[in-house]
């Protein structure tokens, strides 16, 4: 019985982030065992900043992933079982929860009416209250879920300041013992290896512990303060704004790398094929990519979505708006194969005038096996160069094609949804720019690091597309 | 020179007859034009007769590509209880009834056909007067032919009466009249034809609300121009200074911190400096308006904020890459003989690199030309600037199918051109091209 509990919900999205979540892992896997990958994660390691950078994009897949990982819970009954149907069955709760909205519990209930500013104790909008003697005024109302402990308003910011040295405390200790732990880790790993040069495992594991541990004391002081107070305000139906971005980080990390996941393997196929085949194969694999080339993206996404919000049908509506996402993706992803497509032709064209392709060939090793043998691994560091490259340009386009109405699902939460719905908010008087802010805020927090991040990849595989 | 450029021209049509079928096969197989009325009419409850006004009226009635001369004139939905139809003027010759039942049931249908006394009805079985049986059990299509013949004069009332048996499910009737056809009309009365054939020829046809598209799109152009081509000639201007300014002085702070600028800018959601832009010059300072639109001179106090915005949004990527392209020609031989000869080192760059930095400058800007014409659909709609770009905006809003395919070829077909005017450009800047 306590297994029925729960019931875990799966929406294609997710699924498809799972696999993508496992390939990453198997990937690495292969390439800890190549030299040329060695070489260049080593390059990588030395640039502080990208490390800094990487750890952040982790921070942003982390979140994702919590918040793709569904349930339902078993619905309630008196007998403190949960309910069955007439037949035995269990009867679970509508509402399907993530296991990002279990750790921002707090976050996702502390619902006000209307908007109310960052750290505020008051709503933003004027209400008729009613006094104790059946008297109204209009004022502003207290907050259900800001500063509620308070007795005075002017004790306000020293207490935000006192919930935020708890915090503060809360995370120097989990931070201290996390770079404990990681120090441990690394030594405790390490082997005597002369091949990567001269190790030093108590300093790796110094840097790590010590980024886990400012995430932690961040983590800690954001956690604390926002039980009182919504630290980033609250949105028109009174939602927690924090909680809300948190929440679009999944779309925005979905739109980002599923579109290359489902655009990658296209590429690679038809760009390997034209390279090394040649003649009539090459030709007519230009032509198509060169006609789907020519139609502009943004037009060829707007006639796409167009068409897929009339053919999707009524549906449940997380499953519509999923299903939404996901056409969302193959449509980018569409849009975008041909420009990997058209590099992997031209460098499998250098590659394949190689020795060990003329070798491999005389052997008789067949054509295929010669492809993805020998080609694809010589091919790949344009892959992941690109993977990489191409997404932060996919998570600025999400909050545009929100913007132009062709974007993700309106009832779903991303940040472009957050900066669509906020672009009235700006407007009032006086001017609510809370919600704004901290979708921008978000976003940019992603996307610059994944800039670096992806700038510092591209040199250490390629050294000749190096700018510095 | 000339036979390159023809040959390159050559190339381009089969590309943009592939895009004309690609559209094609998006707007109207993927989604048919049914799917089409059913959206623009919205309701779940929309009936078969709607649908087949609905495209009448705009000219999807027609087969895809072959028309065998059979042409709908009027669909009735007859359900439960009984309907008549009264068509006042037809042409005398054959005709077809198909009943269509989408859920099969039990029940009959019974249609009577009649006219007045200057024709004469012929129908399929003699023994029949003016009554046709349908058995719509456990069928799902079923059609009959009659004649009407004239005794005097060219045009007959016919009226149809529909008699459903009590337990007769939801059945749609379709009358459709043998037209006579032409060996070509077979062909041209066609929604291929008349869709997207016409395309190539630059005839865009109506939009889905009845509005002339060629008329919108001359009328439109325009403002699209006023925002794009200031955008276009000051980016470029702005982004190959300052990124000549941080190659000049490569690998010092300044250096350093512009491409630090770069990568924050290009961070940076468009969207930002929008709204950003509106809200600080727009609302706060009131140096310019914030949306809006004007003709003629009137139209540059709005068109400045628009300007200023599309030029800032383009600087982090545009600046990264021509100093990309400078740091690689700097690199080269010929630079260090420059050098060596001992020309000044603005001289070597805005002279000699810069001329040979041409060829991939020319290969990323010429292509954008073109989509000057297609206007920025974020930047019009912000600033409610009546170009090509809030119009296609506004097509998607309203789901009209017919505006938003003419601009995807529209687009197209000025992508391609780009390519052909980078193609000949390069024989302008690089004398081996000319040569070879």
């Amino acid at each position: 019985m306590a297994l029925d509990t729960l019931r875990l919900v799966f929406l294609p999205t997710d699924l498809l982030l799972f696999f993508l979540l496992f390939s990453t892992v198997a990937f690495i896997l292969y390439a800890r065992r190549r030299e040329y990958y060695r070489v260049a994660w080593r390059q990588i390691t030395a640039r502080p900043l990208a490390m800094i950078c990487m750890g952040i994009c982790l921070l942003y897949a982390s979140v994702a992933i919590l918040d793709s990982m569904r349930f339902q819970r078993r619905a309630p009954a008196d007998d403190g079982m949960g309910q069955t149907t007439r037949g035995g069955a269990p009867v679970y709760e509508t509402d399907v929860l993530t296991l990002l909205d279990v750790l921002c519990s707090g976050l996702r209930e502390h619902t006000e009416k209307t908007f109310s500013a960052p750290f505020a104790t008051h709503q933003f909008t004027k209400e008729t209250i009613e006094l104790a003697g059946g008297r109204t005024i209009r004022d502003y109302p207290r907050l259900r879920y800001g500063g509620t402990s308070l007795t005075a308003p002017e004790e306000k910011w020293s207490h935000v300041g006192w919930l935020g040295f708890r915090g503060l405390l809360v995370g120097i200790g989990i931070g201290g013992m996390l770079i404990v732990l990681s120090i441990g880790f690394f030594v405790t790993r390490d082997r005597v290896s002369k091949r990567d040069g001269p190790r030093m495992p108590a300093r790796s594991g110094l840097k790590i512990g010590g980024f886990l541990a400012v995430l932690a004391i961040i983590a800690g002081v954001l956690a604390t303060v926002s039980t009182e107070y919504h630290i980033l305000g609250t949105d028109q139906v009174g939602q927690d704004v924090l909680y809300r971005s948190l929440k679009g980080c999944r779309v925005g990390l979905v739109v980002g790398t599923l579109t290359t996941l489902i655009a990658t393997p296209l590429a690679i196929l038809f760009g390997i094929m034209a390279g090394y085949f040649g003649g009539r194969i090459d030709d007519i694999i230009q032509y198509h990519y060169t006609t789907l080339d020519s139609i502009p993206s943004i037009l060829l996404i707007a006639a796409a979505m167009l068409i897929v919000t009339t053919r999707v049908e009524v549906q449940q509506a997380a499953v519509a708006s999923d299903t939404r996402l996901l056409w969302l993706c193959v449509v980018l992803g569409i849009g975008s194969w041909t420009g990997l497509c058209r590099l992997l032709r031209g460098e499998t064209l250098k590659v394949r005038e190689n020795e060990y392709v003329e070798a491999a060939e005389a052997f008789g090793v067949n054509r295929i096996e010669i492809m993805f043998r020998h080609l694809l691994p010589n091919v790949m560091h344009i892959v992941l160069i690109s993977i990489i490259l191409r997404f932060s340009g996919l998570v600025l386009a999400e909050a545009v094609l929100a913007y132009v109405g062709i974007g993700v699902d309106p009832s779903m939460e991303s940040w472009g949804n957050m900066i669509n719905a906020a672009r009235l908010d700006i407007s009032r008087d006086p001017v609510v720019w809370w919600n704004l802010l901290a979708a921008f805020l978000f976003m940019f927090g992603l996307v610059l690091p994944a800039n670096i991040f992806g700038d510092a990849v591209r040199d250490a595989l390629d050294p000749r597309l190096k700018t510095e | 020179m000339t036979a390159y450029v023809i040959r390159r021209i050559l190339y381009a049509i089969p590309i943009v007859i592939g895009v004309n079928l690609i559209t094609f096969v998006l707007f109207f197989f993927v989604n048919t034009p049914d799917d089409m009325a059913r959206a623009h009419l919205g309701a779940k409850r929309v009936t078969e007769e709607q649908v087949a006004r609905w495209k009448r009226e705009r000219g999807y009635h027609f087969p895809y590509f072959y028309n065998d001369g059979w042409a709908e004139i009027e669909v009735r939905q007859v359900s439960g209880g009984e309907g008549s139809l009264r068509l006042p003027a037809q042409r005398a010759g054959e005709y077809r009834l198909r009943v269509e039942v989408p859920k099969p049931d039990k029940g009959t249908l019974e249609v009577k056909i009649t006219t007045d006394d200057t024709a004469r009805l012929i129908l399929p079985r003699p023994s029949e007067r003016d009554l046709i049986r349908f058995d719509v059990a456990d069928l799902d299509l079923k059609e009959t032919f009659f004649r009407l013949e004239p005794i005097e004069g060219e045009y007959h009332p016919l009226a149809l009466s529909f008699h459903p048996s009590k337990d007769a499910p939801l059945t749609i009737v379709r009358l459709t009249f043998k037209e006579g056809r032409s060996v070509v009309e077979h062909f041209t009365e066609t929604i291929f034809w008349k869709k997207s054939i016409q395309l190539l020829f630059l005839r865009f046809g109506t939009s889905d609300d009845g509005r002339d598209i060629g008329e919108e799109i001359r009328k439109r152009i325009k403002p699209s121009l006023a925002v794009t081509i200031p955008i276009f000639l000051i980016g470029l201007f702005v982004n190959i200074t300052v990124a000549g300014i941080l190659a000049f002085y490569r690998g010092t702070y300044l250096d350093f911190w512009g491409v630090v600028a770069c990568v924050v800018m290009m961070s940076t959601s468009i969207l930002f400096y929008v709204i950003g832009g509106q809200w600080l010059l727009g609302k706060t300072l009131r140096l310019v308006p914030v949306s809006g639109y004007d003709a003629g001179l009137y139209a540059a106090k709005f068109v400045l904020l628009p300007v200023v915005i599309g030029v800032i949004g383009g600087i982090g990527n545009g600046v990264r890459w021509y100093r990309t392209i400078f740091l690689e020609e700097m690199g080269k031989d010929y630079v260090r003989t420059a050098r060596a000869k001992g020309l000044p080192e603005s001289v070597v760059l805005y002279k000699h690199t810069l001329k040979n930095a041409m060829i991939p400058i020319l290969t990323g800007v010429v292509v954008t030309i073109p989509f000057l014409f297609i206007g920025s659909l974020v930047l019009e709609s912000f600033f409610a600037i009546p170009g090509m770009g809030s119009f296609t905006l506004e097509a998607i809003q309203r789901q009209d199918f017919a505006i938003v395919q003419a601009m995807v070829f529209l687009g197209s077909v000025l992508y391609i051109v780009g390519l052909i005017m980078t193609d000949i450009s390069y024989t302008l800047v690089d004398p081996r091209i000319r040569l070879g």
